[in-house]
């Protein structure tokens, strides 16, 4: 998309063209400083917009979603239509599916898919698709950690005379937690976050789980549905750390063409 | 003369971030194995602890519980 932008901005003058063409040789600090020179010095351009569009693509880059957001929310805010603010609608939709707020996000695909550029329309298209699968993901997320706390509350509850000491499994599993902690430190936020989650969790589910099988021993049919039922535990875990943390698209990717060195 | 093609879009791709590329290998093990590890305790503890054990005795005079 930000390709797309800047060979567009490469057609136009206006000194948006020496901006756009330097954006890979200065920093992004740099080049948003210079843009929003631009759009000061230029009230009423039309390549304001274009421009503000960028900078809120350099922002998110960067990251900077909040900053992204905002510039996204000025050139939609200002008075008259253009293209680049259908373009800016994109834009902000995708932020939004990103933080979660689908309503917002849908109805704006919904208005950009009886846009006139077939380009735009694809895009919302495909886009409403990715906002309801990732809705349906969230939910099955929200529905399974729910299920998670209150399998865990509740094993808690029936074997709290048996919570102290802990069990072996705790103690043999801790420095396993601790190495993954450390582990984790090391790596993106998002990711940590993920890592941390599983190892935590996992540690809370054993803990459970094990203190409630030394004060009940499972027996008869229960023998084989316990096992099942705590590795299922185990993945739901998996699957709520990734959906949470937003990797479900980096996962798939790591399947489909292996992970990265 | 030769009727010059549309271009079409071949593809778009989606998502939180569209540059967004594989997990890194350390990332993926940690994940992974970091599942099956607790999946695994969690199996074995549940058939452990699901067997009998036999009462133990302590002491050269203990008698075993009838």
């Amino acid at each position: 998309m930000t390709a797309v932008l800047l060979l567009a901005l490469a057609s136009q003058d206006s000194g948006l063209e020496e901006l756009a063409s330097n954006v890979g040789a200065v920093s992004h600090p740099q080049t948003i400083s210079a843009l929003e020179a631009f759009v000061a010095s230029h009230p009423g351009d039309p390549n304001v917009d274009r421009a503000l569009l960028l900078e809120a693509q350099l922002y998110r880059a960067d990251g900077d979603d909040a900053h992204a957001l905002q510039v996204l929310n000025r050139i939609l805010a200002a008075p008259g239509f253009s293209a680049w603010r259908r373009d800016a609608a994109l834009e902000r939709a995708s932020l939004d599916v990103a933080a979660w707020r689908f309503g917002a996000a849908l109805s704006a695909y919904g208005w950009l898919a009886h846009d006139p550029d077939e380009r735009r329309r694809y895009q919302a298209r495909m886009g409403a698709a990715e906002a309801l699968a990732m809705r349906a993901r969230l939910y099955l997320g929200c529905a399974i950690s729910f299920a998670l706390v209150a399998v865990v509350l509740w094993r808690l509850a029936r074997a709290r005379r048996a919570l102290l000491p802990p069990t072996e499994e705790v103690t043999y599993a801790l420095p396993l937690v601790v190495l993954l902690g450390i582990a984790a430190l090391s790596q993106p936020a998002a990711e940590a976050r993920a890592v941390l989650t599983l190892a935590g969790g996992g540690l809370v589910l054993l803990w459970a789980n094990s203190s409630f099988w030394r004060l009940r021993r499972p027996r008869g049919l229960l023998r084989v549905v316990e096992p099942a039922f705590a590795a299922g535990q185990a993945f739901g875990l998996l699957y709520c750390a990734i959906v949470s943390n937003n990797l479900w698209h980096r996962l798939v990717e790591t399947f489909v063409n292996g992970a990265e060195g | 003369m030769a009727r010059r093609e549309r271009p079409r879009i071949l593809s778009v791709r989606f998502g939180v971030n569209p540059n967004s590329s594989s997990l890194g290998v350390d990332v993926t093990f940690l994940l992974f194995g970091g599942v099956t590890a607790l999946a695994a305790s969690l199996v074995l503890s549940a058939i452990l602890r699901s067997v009998r054990r036999a009462p133990s005795v302590v002491g050269p005079e203990a008698k075993a519980p009838e």
